[in-house]
């Protein structure tokens, strides 16, 4: 091996790293001591502690074999990787190859100058990156300049695009979720109370009580804390999905597109377009009807983890949407639509979700006839209820009016709905890994069909089109016999 | 495009496949053999129904649904019961192909045929041998763009 393809190793943190992914093994010490304490036969214990002690000297021992021997390189053809103690793996993986090349940088390794580069290709797993090791910042930027080419110009405009702060804030605003803020919340007091004592705990708890208190006029007290608390997750979900996003820059090349931005967590990938699956222009039923649309990527190690940055062009009107998608990748933009859902297709989109609309505040209503002394819960868990329902009503009634399918060149826009979402996907007839037309005994008879379309990715896509005539869509996806 | 038929041994083949289950009910329904039982009419009466459904109804009307065809740009395979299906794979996306044969397929001389696509697998059963070799090298060895090299 010459001097330019020398292995290179990773930085020594990663020791602790791998430390910290064997701490699980700490357990075997921890319950040694904690039955000794309880039986009362410390000397016992400590005639045993050169065995705890042994173990972490060998679970230090291995961590640091694992970083000696994990050696990479990297140049501007290919990575070589070599990793293991016992099985020891030698691998090279052409850059070509490489889907997604990432840097993070998380807030916590920043004063170290370590950062976090991610390897993703077509193989191996949905969940995690290919490989991930943690190098020196300057060692991570070299490696991100491997793959860098010049800005693309078109029209005398550079292919590049640094959307308003205010559009991130409405995309966090609109794509917050108030679960995972709970969790965060929960998980963050918890913690508190634990390092800085029950104090700290306690006070949280009784402002939150106090606050629930004060907020509930006319409401049920149990409504008004979980309301609250709903508004807590969502609030703590938004900051962290803006400091995900805020500075987010994104560059087209020739062959790739670099995204960059975060805040806690500072980003930078290097997606090749060519393994880009399909772009998703998202809306929910409330930023249709304010005229919002926000543009999604999916492609083969982007949006992998939930820190990561999901969203290209974040919430704008249609007309900047376009233009900005144009700009960035102008190979997926979306079509008019020329085919769509066949007559009477109202069953198919609206029957389940109307049978839903009617049967819950009946439910509502008989259980209030039935326990009267609980009416007030009642009346507020079936509306709690109702309103979603309702909601995912208004969706599908979109989505019956605005769905299709359309072509131009090799590439599908498709227009459906899933859950509480509206998309138009764009995708390449490259990317299309099977097309599943479905009929039920009722449609075969109207020459229905649903159809499912599976799309090329680390995972399965499904984007689903309902009630389109069987016709239409053979023709629309080249399969008729005469084809 | 010509829709081909499989070869009609496969519904032999999908009875036999049965028959292990079968036995074993009807095993059950000899060892607590009782004519004044409730329980065991019910049971008795569900699997013998279950069991002539499959063999007289449901097996021949897959058999009749179920055809395939290479077009230009994709493998189309018809098939379905109740819901009937038609699928397509785009002829870029095959992975690869794999000829599965089992004792029973031997036995009477037909194959399956396996496609693997990214995230996703379709099976063609009933393929004669020839024919399912056929399919997996005109399917696993394609021109660079995507359609049939000759």
């Amino acid at each position: 091996m010459n001097q330019t393809e020398r292995m290179r190793r990773t930085h020594p943190l990663s020791i602790f790293i791998f430390l910290y992914r064997f701490l699980f093994l700490l357990i075997l010490p921890l319950l040694r001591g904690f039955l000794s304490t309880l039986h009362g036969r410390l000397a016992e214990w400590f005639a045993g502690v050169w065995l705890d002690i042994l173990l972490l000297l060998f679970l230090i021992v291995l961590s640091t074999l694992k970083w000696a021997f994990f050696q990479y390189h990297m140049d501007k053809c290919h990575i070589k990787i070599t990793y293991g103690i016992l099985f020891r793996h030698t691998l090279s993986i052409p850059l070509r190859y490489v889907s997604t090349l990432s840097v993070l940088s998380s807030i916590w390794l920043r004063p170290f100058w370590i950062a976090k580069v991610r390897v993703d290709t077509a193989a191996r797993g949905i969940r995690k990156a290919d490989f991930s090791f943690y190098v020196r910042q300057s060692e991570a930027r070299r490696i991100l300049h491997l793959r860098n080419e010049p800005e693309q110009i078109r029209d005398g405009v550079a292919c590049k695009y640094r959307p308003a702060t205010w559009s991130l804030v409405l995309l966090s605003v609109f794509t917050s979720n108030s679960l995972p803020g709970i969790l965060m919340v929960a998980t963050f007091v918890s913690h508190a109370g634990k390092v800085l004592g029950n104090e700290l705990s306690l006070l949280v708890r009784h402002t939150f009580e106090e606050t629930a208190r004060k907020i509930a006029f006319g409401l049920p007290p149990i409504a008004a804390a979980a309301a609250l608390l709903l508004f807590i997750g969502w609030f703590a979900a938004f900051l962290m999905n803006l400091l995900q996003t805020r500075g987010l820059e994104i560059i087209r090349t020739e062959h790739t597109l670099k995204i960059s931005g975060g805040v806690l967590m500072k980003k930078c990938y290097s997606l090749r377009c060519g393994d880009i699956s399909f772009v998703d222009i998202r809306q929910s039923l409330l930023t249709r009807m304010l005229g919002l649309y926000s543009v999604y990527l999916n492609a083969i190690g982007f949006g992998k983890e939930q820190a990561d940055i999901a969203a290209i062009i974040p919430f704008s009107v249609k007309s900047r949407v376009l233009n900005r998608l144009a700009l960035l990748l102008p190979e997926f933009v979306p079509a008019q639509r020329t085919i769509r859902p066949g007559h009477n297709a109202f069953l198919k989109f609206l029957f389940w979700p109307a049978v839903y609309c009617v049967l819950i505040p009946t439910a509502a209503a008989y259980g209030m006839h039935l326990f009267p002394t609980l009416a007030n819960i009642i009346q507020f868990v079936g509306a709690m209820i109702a309103l979603p329902v309702l909601w995912y009503f208004g969706v599908r009634l979109l989505d019956m009016i605005s769905s299709g399918v359309s072509k131009q060149d090799e590439f599908y826009t498709i227009r459906y709905s899933i859950g509480y979402y509206l998309h138009t996907v764009i995708v390449s007839w490259e990317k299309i890994t099977v097309i599943d037309i479905r009929q039920n005994p009722f449609q075969r008879r109207s020459k229905k069909c649903d159809a499912a379309i599976l799309t090329r990715a680390e995972g399965r896509k499904r984007h689903i089109l309902r009630a389109f005539r069987l016709e239409d869509c053979l023709r629309m996806f080249g399969l008729q016999e005469t084809d | 495009m010509q829709l081909k038929k499989p070869d009609p041994r496969v519904r032999t083949v999908w009875r036999l496949r049965l028959l292990p289950a079968a036995a074993l009910l009807l095993y059950l329904s000899i060892r607590f053999w009782s004519f004044s039982d409730l329980i065991w009419w019910i049971f008795t009466g569900l699997w013998l129904s279950a069991f002539l459904f499959f063999m007289l109804i449901y097996f021949p009307l897959r058999y009749r649904r179920l055809s395939y065809a290479l077009h230009s740009r994709a493998l189309i395979v018809h098939a379905g019961v109740i819901d009937t299906r038609i699928k397509a794979v785009p002829l870029h996306a095959v992975l690869y192909a794999s000829v599965l044969s089992t004792p029973l397929l031997r036995r009477f001389g037909i194959r399956s045929l396996v496609l693997y696509m990214a995230g996703s697998r379709l099976t063609i059963p009933g393929l004669t041998a020839e024919d399912a070799n056929a399919l997996r090298e005109k399917l696993t060895f394609q021109s660079p763009d995507g359609g049939i090299s000759s």
